[in-house]
């Protein structure tokens, strides 16, 4: 039936069937948000924390149970950005824009690079493993410890408040110097350790291949 | 005002979820994203303290920044690794290079 | 909550809404304004007339393109993933459109003051790689992967020299605030100070954009249009309105960083219309050199683009900022920084230069054979 609808060849039925589905996820979520913030339950931080924890939550389930290489990629950037957004709902931009920068700009474009230059380019499903339940037991031993703690422990707290850049800077360099310079040492140590290794033994075009991966 | 444990929540559910992986996966560079999940999950408990709980509102975001420092480090050797591995044994999968001489 | 834009009071959400379109209106009217200039320019620099007949001087080709491109059928490969297919379009267009967030395009005119503006600015674009990367695998087509992968080789080693130039810069003008280091330039850009940075920037800023003679990556002869190879219709007029927004913020943000965006050289008591107009003579000029690089470079070759990156542009900028950083901290006179960015600039030409006329190196048989020949 759908081929004689006169839709544009995008909407296809892989298209159509994952996108209902992800409108039938998205859609009572977002009619709760709005209802609450219409009924003043829920101020607007409040709502668009709910929002991101969903995307959050969302890409994470997909980065761990796609069975797509690659789409779990996809999901791993659309989780790390969301924890951008969470870094700017607790009042630190300068963090968001350097998860931002770094995870967006530079990690995810590794991972994909890694990806890209195994085999997954061309055979991109590969099944999980056999320890696949007793991963999900743990797992969930695990995140139910976590939240019974969280949910057991009472915390005396304040509001969250802005932090300015010039603060941080002053901080990082004044009190946390040591560290920093140590940080860096382990980045120039792993630059040139991954050099090192991905670098192929007798010289040959690859060479040049692996020092971009290094990036 | 966001109450402290839904960002502690969220954190939890996070690495559940990146625990999940790592367990589960065998590829990996799979391993390596469900790792990222975990670490995103401890950043954000730290700024979370760091924003609620602690005086002067700093020492956690510092730490988040080391943690991120450290992940990107991590994801710049460990693919440098598994490349070697691909290039060896012409697989990425942890479980078909379990043995460390062939 | 109530919001104020230009003068109405209107809820945040709506006012959210309202400067998303305004972005969206705005940016795509320029772009096409753009393309239309730049086939002018070109075809001007070829000895050609370039569009003449839609409207009077052609005006309206870029509409009638637009039209064309919309009406086209939107095809994809029988192979493709048709999600990641998909996805890939908007990875690459929205973090240029939130770009826009941040610029100042005269005093007290731009869609929000961010106290990170320039950080913000850096963060979003570097994001895009993603999505070229996402369409280059998706494409289920070996010149489009490799037209992605080289993008994001090319992206993220150019990259670093731009984000280090920028914070020299930001050293200098004590601020990250967009409008702060506008306001801070006063009677003189920065660009006098920061000749190397705005040297180091420009280079970079061309292979950010992927643009000649930095444009392997979509280069039509080696990788056939790379990750836009099987896009057609409005998903490749996408990406081309993400490219060339790319283009109109860059170099915006050049002349408010570099060339003292709406204030210099006339201060900031002067009406907005001055203001604006200052900001687009600088602009414009840039986008202009950047035309003119486009039609007189060739294109280089991948070894020598990342070598380029990682043992020119970087060390110097690196460079760029322990000078930045000696002079701030002991209060060295200024006119050590103009000297040293003087002297790097010199530096970078003469090495572009001998680069340039190295004899190439060339294939070991024919070398012999030659030799041979000779003798």
């Amino acid at each position: 039936m759908l081929n004689r609808l006169p839709i544009p060849a995008q909407f296809d039925r892989i298209i159509v069937v994952g996108a209902t589905i992800a409108v039938l996820g998205a859609l009572p979520i977002a009619a709760v948000l709005i209802a609450l913030l219409l009924l003043d339950e829920l101020t607007a931080p409040e709502v668009v924390f709910w929002a991101v924890a969903a995307l959050i939550v969302a890409g994470a389930l997909g980065t761990v149970l796609l069975p797509n290489i690659v789409h779990a990629a996809v999901s791993l950037v659309a989780t790390l950005l969301g924890v951008a957004g969470i870094y700017l709902l607790l009042g630190s931009e300068f963090l968001a824009l350097v998860q931002l920068l770094v995870y967006g700009g530079g990690v995810t474009i590794l991972l994909l690079f890694g990806l890209m230059l195994t085999r997954a380019a061309d055979d991109p499903v590969i099944a999980d493993g056999a320890q696949k339940p007793f991963a999900f037991g743990v797992a969930a031993l695990i995140g139910g410890i976590f939240v019974a703690a969280v949910l057991d422990a009472n915390w005396s707290q304040t509001d969250a408040a802005a932090i300015g850049i010039r603060d941080i800077g002053q901080r990082l360099f004044r009190d946390y110097g040591v560290p920093f310079e140590i940080a860096s040492l382990v980045l120039l140590v792993a630059l040139i350790g991954a050099i090192a290794i991905a670098r192929s033994d007798q010289p040959e075009p690859e060479a040049a291949e692996a020092e971009e991966v290094t990036t | 005002m966001i109450p402290l444990e839904n960002f502690l929540l969220l954190s939890a559910v996070l690495f559940a979820f990146g625990f999940y992986g790592v367990l589960a996966r065998r590829s990996a560079i799979q391993i390596l994203m469900a790792v990222e999940l975990m670490l995103a999950a401890v950043s954000i408990n730290l700024v979370a303290f760091a924003a609620y709980t602690d005086a002067d509102r700093f020492t956690g975001i510092v730490f988040a920044v080391f943690v991120i420092t450290v992940a990107a480090a991590e994801v710049g050797l460990a693919l440098g690794i598994v490349l070697r591995i691909y290039r060896e044994r012409a697989t990425a999968n942890v479980d078909e290079a379990s043995t460390l001489k062939w | 909550m109530n919001n104020d834009l230009f003068g109405f009071e209107i809820n945040i959400w709506l006012d959210a809404a309202a400067r998303m379109g305004l972005i969206t209106g705005v940016m795509t009217v320029v772009v096409m304004g753009l393309i239309y200039i730049e086939r002018k320019i070109i075809a001007r620099f070829q000895m050609r007339l370039g569009p003449t007949r839609t409207g009077p001087m052609g005006l309206m080709q870029s509409l009638a393109d637009a039209l064309k491109l919309v009406g086209k059928e939107d095809l994809r490969p029988a192979g493709a993933d048709p999600w990641v297919f998909e996805l890939a379009v908007y990875f690459v267009f929205v973090p240029v459109f939130m770009m826009f967030v941040a610029i100042p395009f005269a005093l007290n005119w731009e869609v929000r003051v961010l106290e990170l503006g320039l950080f913000y600015v850096v963060a979003v674009s570097s994001i895009n790689i993603v999505g070229l990367v996402m369409a280059g695998w998706a494409s289920d087509n070996r010149y489009a992967m490799i037209g992605g992968l080289r993008a994001a080789a090319q992206a993220i080693s150019y990259e670093i020299p731009l984000v280090l130039a920028l914070l020299a810069v930001a050293m200098v003008a004590g601020s990250l605030n967009l409008t702060e280091i506008v306001a801070g330039q006063g009677r003189v850009p920065l660009i006098v100070w920061q000749p190397l940075a705005f040297a180091i920037f420009y280079i970079a800023m061309l292979a950010e954009m992927g643009r000649t003679p930095f444009d392997i990556a979509v280069g039509e002869s080696e990788t056939a249009g790379g990750p836009h190879i099987e896009y057609s219709g409005i998903r490749w007029s996408m990406f081309f309105l993400a490219e060339y927004a790319a283009l109109f913020l860059l170099c915006l943000i050049a002349s408010a960083v570099f060339l003292g965006g709406w204030a210099w050289p006339l201060g900031e008591d002067l009406g907005r219309g001055w203001q604006f107009a200052l900001t687009a003579i600088k602009t414009g000029l840039l986008i202009f050199s950047v035309f003119w690089v486009r039609v007189t470079m060739p294109r280089l070759r991948i070894d020598q683009l990342m070598s380029f990156s990682w043992k020119v542009l970087l060390p110097l900028s690196f460079v760029q900022i322990l000078v930045n950083g000696l002079v701030l901290v002991y209060d060295w006179p200024d006119l050590l920084l103009l000297a040293t960015g003087g002297a790097g600039v010199v530096l970078l030409f003469v090495v572009i230069d001998r680069g340039v006329r190295r004899p190439r190196p060339r294939p070991a048989p024919l070398a012999a054979a030659e030799s041979e020949a000779v003798a």
